[in-house]
């Protein structure tokens, strides 16, 4: 019977089709133990493969810690972590734009794979839960045939490239950002600058610094649209940010330049990578995102540095290749744009309409937020939702950062009907982007770092507030409220007027979930400024606190337009906590034990479900990474010669030596170029002439191995030289391995 | 082929669903489904057209689910389990209904939680088992054997949704 590689064969990219077929041999040598976990783990977070809550093998009960003993037993597919544990998928959406075709293919792998929901993510991701590793290839597959990627999604890598939402529509950019952010995606996109981080690199795009969309203050490169006048002839270009995220320690980013030509983004975005890629801290991962580079070197030196890289960076051509292409870029409405006349009577419409409609750019029509509570919505919905774009909007379709959906190029005139559409699928939810639209991160629901629900909190605050928003004063219902599960900020609290993270205090021996306040962080002006902590309170009365403060807020404001950061400065913290104190006392655990569960989750309060996160990903070199590489090669080349395909396991076998010697290259000539001969040479300069690449007993004769291979010209390839390349590329391949150990251990 | 899902229709529901978290949660406790290998308990009671309340098990999701605002119990199965379809669903229906069982006599639903007999059969499958007019027959005939003397009908669907047969009694 036809699997989905044979069926889909015709409807992936070739590279793509390499891509997957890699990762599933790399998935093989995992299930043989040829491979290290720690690079395993770092090999699939870099196909988007994440871990999940649980994955160690053990829950707590409520009752007890409880081992889960999945049926694959001691395989593992990371460090810690059981290869039968469910775990988390997630698929790149680059600047959120989705089309009909993708929504369908992600409804159905929903269904056939996870638990049928889809989660938007605060990056314009879509996540997976619940999913197990072997079907892993099969999904990138359909996903591939619908031309999406995972790779790149997780690990030390660039991620997904975000952009403002209503991008091209917006009244108040200075140009498009998508063609741009597109264009840079694809470059970076598997660039072999942009492998060796040892954290994770974030870029977004903005079309104007006073709103949100982008965010680019909080990002490790923020690009800004920007245009220069000079001498009556205009230019666009960008105004860059670096070193800007949230984390544990929040940096707004620093100003790299006020205005870059827009010729010079690829270049000076690669520039940046190498940097990072070199002098960014490798060792200890809480210190190796860009921003502490930038704090390290001072922005003046880091800017130097990199222009010094960029003027010595080889020229690509797809630096300024796509420019050639922006004039005729555009999205193009499904239908002509109408004007909104009616009146309708209907006040759960015009409530909507209130919040979730932004009058486009180009008059008669409109962009429809449509509100999903913490992120997520069914296969089903998503199915429908792809029946309704289909015919209102076509492939209009976008995700925020606010875990939502965009429809954009509706017609004013079709917005009560669109409304009713979206209203008979529960996707007319009213309030995007005001009180109600809370923010979550995944949090204790499946993340491994989590301490304290995330989302059963932005649930419960969701349902409180929508009940009261109807009455509520217009600056509170404007306020926004994000949530994170821990310190880490997933959820972005830093940047919210009203920010929470999870975190725990124990009484008399029990723990009780609490969330830190946090207040005052700016959202306008791209994530402009960060908030102030207020103290912890338990998980329970924070929907109190939020009451309190946003009441104390309407009636102590200075005048009626007073902000709420600016009220929120002016009282101080003393104040504010002084407020909140009161919800910080904690009953006994037998007089209430409703502090001792967190929303939505029966079970005693613990922290015993924490495992080790992979937010961070595994520190894994270049060179072990190239090495793995290398393996996966001569492993393929032995499947190939089991399969009786000699020329191919000959091909195969000659390119993991190839692979592995340039690994050892590149410790001393980065640039060494991708071709045999050049490999070969300075292969036999640096470690076959200096005997590095020696072994005690064999001496030089792995290292001959590829060097008579090069000098080989012979084509016959038959049953038995075709074993014997094989063998040989195997030992070659261990004999880097050794030699890259005597190397970091200082032995030559 | 394991990919099979199947739903009871639930024709009472006097509940909060809060209350199957606790449920799910007890379920874990207790371990009383037999060969399954019980991990997580989730939310999503905010999607209206969802899972509701949802049991992870290592070989098949359990849900109050609600999809169409047609509330019952789904047990979807995800690992391998019988040979043949035939013995699958026997197999699918046999779980799905100890699963009812233990819900209608939990000493909190006693009398406030009550299923029919109405299914729904969902095949999670397109590629063994893609909507089309061959599955429809295959299944049709497996159908018949397991649910004798009921009537199925094909839920008409659109836009790649999965073979989906309705059967009452
Ligand atoms: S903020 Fe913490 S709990 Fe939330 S997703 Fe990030 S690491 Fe996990």
């Amino acid at each position: 019977m036809e699997n989905w590689k044979e069926k889909l064969n015709n409807k992936i990219s070739n590279e793509l089709k390499i891509e997957i077929n890699e990762f599933e041999s790399q998935m093989e040598l995992m299930r043989r133990g040829k491979i290290d976990p720690r690079i395993f783990a770092e090999t699939r977070l870099r196909r988007g493969v994440y871990g999940q809550r649980y994955d160690n093998g053990q829950r707590d009960d409520g009752r007890q810690l409880r081992r889960l003993d999945y049926p694959a037993g001691d395989l593992m597919k990371g460090p810690d972590t059981y290869w039968d544990a469910p775990g988390m998928l997630r698929i790149k959406i680059p600047f959120g734009a989705v089309n009909q075709e993708q929504l369908i293919m992600m409804a159905d792998l929903a269904e056939e794979y996870a638990d049928g929901v889809l989660h938007v993510t605060t990056r314009q991701d879509i996540q997976y839960h619940y999913v197990h590793i072997d079907d892993m290839p099969d999904i990138m597959r359909r996903l591939a045939s619908v031309g999406i990627t995972t790779k790149e999604a997780c690990g030390n890598v660039v991620r997904n490239v975000t952009a403002c939402p209503i991008a091209g529509v917006c009244k108040d950019e200075s140009f498009d950002v998508t063609p741009y952010s597109s264009a840079l995606t694809e470059f970076l996109l598997g660039h072999p600058d942009c492998q060796d981080f040892g954290r994770k690199f974030k870029i977004s795009f903005s079309g104007c610094y006073e709103h949100a969309c982008g965010l680019v203050n909080m990002h490790d490169l923020g690009v800004l649209a920007k245009i220069k006048e000079n001498n009556g002839i205009k230019k666009k270009g960008f105004k860059l940010f670096v070193g800007g995220g949230l984390g544990a320690v929040a940096h707004p980013a620093k100003v790299f330049s006020e205005f870059i030509p827009e010729e010079e983004l690829l270049p000076i975005a690669q520039a940046i990578g190498r940097v990072f890629a070199r002098l960014g801290e490798k060792k200890n991962r809480a210190k190796a995102r860009v921003k502490f580079l930038v704090a390290k070197l001072g922005i003046d030196e880091f800017v130097k540095i990199v222009m010094k890289e960029r003027a010595i960076l080889p020229h690509d051509i797809r630096w300024i290749s796509y420019l050639d292409k922006l004039p005729a870029y555009g999205e193009i409405a499904k239908h002509n744009p109408s004007d909104f006349h009616e009146k309708i009577a209907d006040p759960q419409f015009n409530n909507w309409l209130s919040t979730n409609i932004y009058f486009q750019s180009q008059r008669g029509y409109s962009t429809i937020t449509i509100s999903l509570p913490l992120g997520d919505l069914s296969s089903h919905q998503t199915r429908k939702l792809a029946e309704i774009a289909k015919e209102f909007v076509g492939n209009s379709i976008r995700l925020n950062v606010e875990q939502n959906i965009v429809l954009r190029w509706v017609p004013n005139g079709d917005l009560y009907k669109i409304y009713q559409k979206l209203e008979k699928i529960g996707l007319a939810n009213p309030g995007a982007g005001t009180i109600i639209d809370v923010t979550s991160c995944p949090g204790t629901d499946t993340c491994k770092l989590g301490i304290a629900s995330s989302r059963g909190l932005a649930g419960e605050l969701r349902t409180q507030l929508a009940i009261k928003s109807f009455e509520m004063d217009e600056a509170i219902k404007g306020l926004r409220i994000k949530v994170s599960g821990c310190f880490n900020s997933c959820g972005q609290h830093h940047i919210a007027d009203i920010g929470f993270y999870g975190n725990s205090r124990t009484k008399k021996g029990f723990k009780i979930p609490h969330f830190q306040v946090v207040l005052g962080g700016q959202w306008n002006e791209n994530g402009g400024s960060y908030g102030m902590a207020m103290g912890a309170v338990p998980s329970q009365k924070i929907p109190e606190v939020v009451t309190k403060i946003t009441e104390t807020y309407i009636k102590e404001r200075n005048e009626v337009n007073e902000r709420f950061q600016d009220f929120i400065e002016r009282v101080g913290k003393l104040y504010i906590k002084s407020l909140i104190e009161e919800f910080m006392n904690i009953p006994e655990y037998e007089d209430d034990k409703s502090y001792y569960s967190d929303w939505g989750d029966p079970r005693e309060f613990s922290l015993k479900d924490m495992g080790i996160g992979e937010c961070a990903g595994e520190i894994v070199t270049r060179e072990e990474f190239e090495l793995q590489t290398a393996e996966r090669e001569v492993f393929e080349a032995q499947l190939e010669y089991d399969n009786k395909n000699y020329i191919l396991a000959n091909k195969k076998s000659y390119n993991a030596m190839l692979q592995a010697a340039r690994a050892l290259i590149r410790i001393e000539f980065y640039d060494v170029p991708n071709n045999p001969k050049a490999i070969v040479n300075e292969f036999q300069k640096r470690f076959f002439e200096t005997k590095k690449f020696y072994d005690k007993y064999a001496k030089g004769k792995f290292g001959r191995y590829l060097i008579n291979r090069f000098n080989d010209k012979s084509e016959i390839v038959n049953e038995d030289n075709a074993r014997q390349y094989v063998e040989e590329s195997q030992l070659f391949i261990e004999a880097a391995h050794s030699c890259y150990a005597k190397i970091t251990s200082g032995e030559v | 082929m394991h990919k099979v899902g199947i739903k009871k229709m639930i024709s009472k529901f006097d509940i909060k669903l809060e209350k199957i978290i606790f449920i799910f949660h007890e379920w874990i406790q207790k371990d009383i489904i037999p060969e399954h290998l019980t991990i997580d308990v989730t939310d999503y009671k905010h999607i209206p057209d969802g899972p509701g309340i949802m049991l992870i098990t290592h070989e098949g999701n359990i849900s109050i689910d609600f999809e169409n605002n047609q509330v019952g119990l789904l047990y979807m199965r995800k690992q391998p389990l019988c040979k043949t379809q035939l013995e699958n669903i026997i197999k699918i229906k046999s779980i799905l209904n100890f699963l009812v069982n233990e819900l209608e006599n939990h000493k909190d639903l006693k009398g406030k939680l009550k299923f029919k007999e109405n299914y729904k059969i969902i095949l999670n499958d397109r590629l063994y088992f893609p909507n089309n007019d061959s599955s429809k027959e295959i299944l049709i005939s497996i159908i018949e054997k397991v649910f004798q003397g009921m009537k199925l009908s094909i839920i008409n669907s659109s836009l790649n949704s999965r073979l989906t047969i309705d059967i009452q009694e």
